[in-house]
């Protein structure tokens, strides 16, 4: 491994970083997680780099998996007046991340499938439920 | 509030988010990291091959 940066790393990391950060941002709600989240992601593609077969899925999955957990107690978006952002919290962490996979990151359910390896009926199931929780929070949120 | 409409929404949201350059710290993390993972195995091995060759020792000269 060289001990300076590979050109080629370096490009893809430029690439992607800015839109990943801002993904990764609505699904922690926490700036500072975000990008931990993401550095530890990237440093543990360096380590293959560049023999993983799909860069893309292994960061996704190293970057997204980790939010989904249940016993995290850190509230996201704490003290966010912005209505979108307190209808992101209201959701759990699954339906928050699913939520701005599909509609941030524009994947399909069969791709959010994969990237936080669950079944695609469990990704449907929670999309709806998702989008339905964060409308009527966002709907409560302009009637107020 | 159709499906159409979220993705700007949380595309606003996200925007004025501050600028990173992660390449060249995740690069240095991940070599620092390899040559630990190195040391740490070698380190391993020697413990091993000197628990091996006190073991040996303690039998060929009896005391097990």
């Amino acid at each position: 491994m060289l001990d300076t940066v590979d050109p080629e790393f370096a490009s893809y990391v430029d690439a992607r970083q800015g839109r990943w950060l801002r993904t990764a941002y609505l699904v922690y709600g926490d700036l500072g997680r975000a990008e931990h989240a993401l550095l530890h992601a990237f440093t543990r593609l360096s380590l293959y780099w560049p023999k993983v077969d799909d860069p893309d899925v292994f960061v996704q999955r190293l970057l997204y998996q980790p939010a989904l957990t249940r016993w995290s107690r850190l509230r996201p978006f704490p003290d966010s007046e912005n209505p979108v952002e307190q209808a992101l919290a209201d959701l759990t962490p699954t339906q928050r991340t699913i939520l701005v996979l599909l509609h941030l990151e524009e994947l399909t359910e069969f791709e959010v499938a994969d990237v936080l390896t669950m079944s695609h009926s469990a990704v449907h199931a929670q999309g709806l439920s998702a989008f339905d929780r964060f409308r009527k929070a966002i709907a409560a949120g302009e009637s107020r | 509030m159709r499906r159409e409409d979220i993705g700007p929404l949380l595309s606003q949201v996200s925007d004025d988010l501050p600028e990173v350059d992660l390449a060249d710290r995740a690069w240095t993390a991940g070599t620092t990291l390899k040559r630990r993972r190195r040391r740490t195995t070698v380190i391993g091995v020697l413990v091993a091959l000197g628990i091996a060759l006190a073991v040996a020792m303690a039998f060929a000269s009896g005391w097990l």
